[in-house]
């Protein structure tokens, strides 16, 4: 059966999670329906339906009860996970390029794009609030940018948010202070952060940058502690949860594409060893740039999204499961 | 008495009074005879000055000047001669000779020239005259310092390293700056910096290029006022070379000159031509043997080629074409010869060039002071293969072909044999837009002179599809040909026996696309089938040491656009630089000579990869006896040594690891401290419910998934519930 490869979307993936047990694969693409799938067989169980332009981000909380997705149409919409009902939508003035939980599923952060006059901004707002999460309400954090803030994401309990920006800047804020941020890393990257993730047990970060590495961040203090280059620009990067690797994923531009072979175009999956920075492994699939990827709780299983459009779901082999350095 | 005093009173006195003044010149009263007079311009040229003669004091200044009248006077008796004294009145060493013309005066010159006159003092005659064409020297001139000599080490340190390690040298962007590194092929583990670090792998070594002198016993680096040498194990500064703004540099082939060349600054001021655009130098002594103009040798304000000298093995003569005629209108003829120096003097052999008419290339033998030349054909006379011996430019042998469109040569590097590769067509057309097109198809032919037979005989090897690319195994009989298209090209291997009049074709190998290249590695045997700049990147690897040629390995390297056997052939890299296609992965990849990969380094604008070239130094056949019948023995040890080092190595990668590890896992506790701290913060954050707690075996429930296989499609009520899907 393995690996599954997933054909729910009509254009390119733009995020693939896990729920927190993972059984359930979230997914939404540059169309408008983002999706859930059993992930044990790739069976689609449906759609999010409503947006009406392409969903940049899906999230959902850690007891699968909600959904949030972000969307170009203007929209933030929270959803019913398991019904697919829309249960509350947040709109802007500019498109919303990514969402995420906090650790409690009670907030919502959202980051939005900079667009004619507006400036990009950090926007948390919390559930339970119903002002807040009425039309025309406003949220309860905010904070404005000159850069595009590409990737906001809760890094510990409700309180504190790391933001990438496209600069290659990193920022870490506590909601409680709007003003200024507590932590800030200017020197790790150099292009587009393209993602954030948060380690399986909440010690690190990982960030993908278009500058061709991924990096692995001191979660409380946004310290570079390792750095992870690949040959092409990196989309996407998450942490195992029972090992000491890592996984990155990317490739040539979507623009370039068309131009380069597929050997060439490094669309395969790197894992490296998060320790001492070493690819020893990658699997090939996609037949584009890796857009979003994601680790499966069980440690198993690696869910990748690609420009292809197509969802893959890879279980490891034998040879990667008994693989073990020496040291 | 009377008598006496009447002569004088009649006698009037014609002489002048004691103020007078004679208002007459000489050119008035005597110009005839003053006509005759002797000028100086005259006596120039009978005059010859002659240095080397003995220093000796005032006592014996007679008897020099006995002897020397006596070696003089057999040339010529008429001769003078004055040794100018020095101030003590003993001779300077120095002689001033007279002779009665110009003609013996020249003669006395060329026969003094050079002539020893006794064991220490060798003549050196000049005429008087030449001493006009002496240039005043500088106003601030000095004696030239002494250069202190840098002593560098041993340049041949690293012939010295105990498991014949070969060493490499690349330039890319490290850390965004340019930096060029030396390192060692450590066969299968990562290359390390070859010495120290700090000294073997320098930032902005060069401002452009670096290259590896012949012998590899230097690095030279290109800087906006000269080259710089750098030698021995720490690559301490040997040598340098002021010449500003130069571009590029060439060596000799036994490493004992090198030439540089930096355009003139101004290229389009006439008549006013540089005089020393490339310059030639001695390499040990730093100094500039001849300064010659790229306009006077070339006939162009533009460097036509690099290497412009080509060298012969010797070193003892350098050549390249000759400028173009021009005829009444001012029109470039096609070059008819080739000038060649020699390195003695720096001037032409016999001082005039070589002719041969529409000569297009020429490339010296490897071995001997041969020369092979290829002439192009013009419709009247056919093309013409041919070799020269220098120096006394006895034609050995030629061959000449008709409707010849394109050539090239190639010299075995044994010297043994030189082929050359012809494109025959049948018809030529010319085009309105003055292309040149061939009608009814073109022929390929190989043709190869055997230097060392009889009259060097001649061989033909017609080629059944179009030629792509030729090399010779180097020591043996054997050569490779590639054949064909770029969908389609295929390695041809011949063999040349004693006895036959064509080389026999030993094995046809698979064919393969976009192949270029065919590559023999230095010391013979394998040879590398390159498919440079293509998109799969395939290098065939082939043993053509057994009866029977055959592929050993095939490998992949996307893009690559530079492939080079290590000195002893028992490497090959392959290298995707900045000069390739666009897009590609700059980097390199090292196999051995059966094509297994060793290491593969992915590098930041790689510009150049280059092996450092050893010296040719060759064992005793003895010697070599020796370790062929002790092969089994020794190839035990040497992979003995091969897996303790692997062994070292991974212990030592171990170590390495093991400090990570522990520096990791530090941060790593102190994280999960910090978590530890705020767990029942977050589990109170998710309503009580502990996600992080050890999953309970009892709490799972055995669940039973039906999947459905096929599944198939029955109209249906619509409900509430389906629409959504």
């Amino acid at each position: 059966m393995r690996p599954l490869s997933l054909k729910g979307h009509e254009r390119a993936l733009t995020r693939v999670r896990f729920n927190r047990e993972g059984d359930l694969t979230f997914s939404c693409a540059k169309d408008k329906k983002p999706c859930v799938w059993y992930t044990e067989n790739g069976e689609r169980i449906g759609s999010y339906d409503g947006h009406n332009g392409a969903v940049w981000d899906i999230d959902v909380a850690w007891d699968t009860s909600k959904c949030v997705t972000a969307s170009g149409d203007l929209t933030v919409k929270i959803w019913d996970a398991e019904l697919g009902s829309c249960l509350y939508t947040v709109n802007h003035q500019t498109p919303m390029k990514s969402c995420g939980f906090s650790y409690s599923g009670n907030l919502v952060c959202y980051t939005t794009q900079k667009m004619t006059k507006n400036l990009s901004t950090v926007q948390v707002r919390d559930i339970r609030d119903g002002n807040q999460m009425a039309e025309g309400g406003e949220s309860f954090f905010a904070t404005q940018f000159d850069v595009n803030a590409t990737t906001a994401l809760f890094t510990q309990m409700d309180d504190l948010i790391t933001i990438g920006f496209e600069s290659g800047l990193l920022q870490q804020y506590d909601l409680r202070n709007p003003d200024s941020p507590i932590h800030t890393n200017e020197s790790v990257h150099r292009y587009s952060i393209q993602d954030l993730q948060l380690s399986p047990s909440g010690e690190f970060l990982i960030s993908a940058s278009r500058d061709k590495t991924a990096a692995l961040l001191d979660v409380n203090d946004l310290k570079k502690l390792k750095q992870y280059k690949s040959e092409r620009p990196v989309n996407s990067a998450c942490v195992a949860p029972n090992r000491d690797h890592i996984c990155l994923g990317g490739g040539e531009d979507a623009m370039q594409v068309t131009q380069t072979s597929v050997s060439a175009g490094h669309f395969e999956a790197k894992i490296y060893h998060m320790v001492f920075e070493e690819e020893f492994a990658r699997f090939k699939g996609h037949f584009g740039p890796i857009n979003t990827m994601a680790w499966h709780p069980s440690g198993t299983i690696i869910a990748t999204g690609g420009e292809d459009g197509y969802v893959r779901i890879q279980e490891f082999d034998e040879d990667y499961l008994g693989f073990t350095y020496d040291f | 008495m009377v008598e006496l005093d009447l002569n004088k009173e009649n006698e009037e006195d014609f002489s002048d009074p004691p103020d007078f003044v004679d208002n007459v010149t000489d050119e008035d009263l005597v110009p005839d005879v003053l006509y005759k007079r002797p000028t100086i311009e005259e006596f120039e040229d009978n005059c010859v000055f002659i240095a080397g003669i003995p220093i000796v004091g005032a006592d014996r200044i007679a008897r020099l000047q006995n002897v020397l009248r006596k070696v003089l006077e057999k040339l010529e008796p008429g001769v003078k001669l004055y040794i100018p004294p020095s101030p003590e009145g003993g001779s300077l060493g120095v002689l001033l000779t007279e002779w009665p013309d110009a003609r013996s005066a020249a003669f006395a010159v060329k026969s003094l020239e050079g002539y020893a006159f006794d064991k220490n003092h060798t003549f050196t005659a000049r005429f008087f005259s030449d001493m006009k064409k002496l240039e005043e020297p500088a106003e601030d001139w000095q004696t030239p310092q002494k250069n202190e000599y840098t002593d560098v080490g041993d340049l041949w340190w690293w012939l010295q390293n105990e498991r014949c390690r070969d060493q490499f040298a690349i330039s890319h962007d490290k850390l965004g700056v340019p930096t060029v590194g030396v390192f060692t092929n450590m066969k299968g583990n990562d290359p390390e910096l070859a010495g120290d670090p700090e000294k073997a792998e320098r930032a902005n070594w060069t401002e452009t290029v670096f290259t590896w002198s012949p012998h590899g016993s230097y690095l030279s680096t290109i800087h906006k006022r000269g080259i710089i040498l750098w030698g021995g194990k720490d690559y301490a500064r040997a040598h340098r070379f002021a010449h500003d703004n130069v571009q590029y540099i060439d060596f000799s082939p036994c490493e004992t000159f090198l030439i540089t060349y930096a355009a003139p600054e101004e290229t389009n001021s006439w008549g006013a031509y540089e005089k020393d655009s490339l310059r030639v130098w001695d390499v040990r002594t730093g100094e500039l043997k001849k300064a010659y103009s790229t306009f006077e040798l070339t006939g162009r304000t533009q460097l036509p080629t690099w290497p412009f000298f080509k060298w012969s093995c010797d070193e003892k003569y350098f050549a390249c074409l000759k400028a173009p005629e021009k005829d009444k209108l001012e029109r470039e003829r096609k070059i008819d010869g080739i000038s060649i120096f020699e390195s003695e003097t720096f001037d032409l052999v016999d001082k005039r060039a070589v002719a041969v008419e529409n000569i297009k290339q020429f490339e010296w033998s490897p071995t001997a002071p041969i020369l092979a030349y290829y002439s192009e054909c013009t419709d009247a006379v056919p093309a013409e293969f041919g070799l020269l011996q220098v120096p006394s430019m006895q034609r050995l042998r030629s061959a000449r072909v008709h409707n010849v469109a394109d050539a090239q040569m190639f010299w075995q590097k044994s010297g043994k044999r030189l082929a050359f590769y012809t494109m025959r067509y049948k018809k030529k057309e010319f085009r309105e837009t003055g292309e040149i097109k061939y009608v009814g198809g073109c022929q390929y032919h190989v043709d190869i002179f055997e230097i060392d037979k009889k009259d060097v005989s001649l061989m033909n090897l017609p080629l059944s599809e179009p030629f792509i690319h030729f090399d010779w195994d180097p020591e043996g009989d054997k050569f490779c040909v590639l054949v064909g298209n770029n969908a389609k090209a295929t390695p041809q291997v011949y063999k040349i026996e004693a006895n036959s009049h064509a080389p026999k074709l030993v094995s046809k190998l698979d064919a393969g696309v976009h192949f270029n290249e065919v590559q023999f590695a230095p010391k013979g045997g394998w040879l590398a089938v390159l498919a440079k700049v293509s998109s799969g990147g395939n290098v065939y690897f082939i043993d053509t040491s057994l009866a029977e040629a055959k592929r050993t390995n095939v490998i992949e390297h996307p893009l690559f656009n530079k492939g080079y056997w290590d000195p002893t052939g028992r490497y090959f890299a392959t290298c995707s630089t900045i000069g390739g296609r666009s897009g590609a992965d700059l980097g390199y990849r090292i196999f051995t000579f059966q094509g297994r990969e060793l290491c593969r380094k992915n590098l930041d604008r790689l510009a150049q990869f280059k092996w450092r070239p050893r010296p040719p130094v060759k064992l005793s056949e003895q010697k070599q006896r020796e370790i062929k019948k002790n092969l089994k023995k020794t190839a035990a040890k040497f992979i003995k040594q091969d897996d303790d080092e692997k062994c070292r190595a991974s212990q030592e990668v171990v170590e390495k690891r093991r400090k990570i590890m522990a520096a990791f896992d530090i941060i790593r506790n102190r994280n999960r401290e910090v978590l530890a701290e705020t767990r029942e913060q977050r589990i109170a954050l998710r309503r009580g419910v502990d996600t992080e707690a050890a999953l309970d075996e009892d709490e799972f429930v055995d669940e039973e998934i039906t999947i459905a296989l096929s599944t198939s499609k029955t109209p249906a009520p619509l409900s509430e519930e389906d629409e959504r899907d």
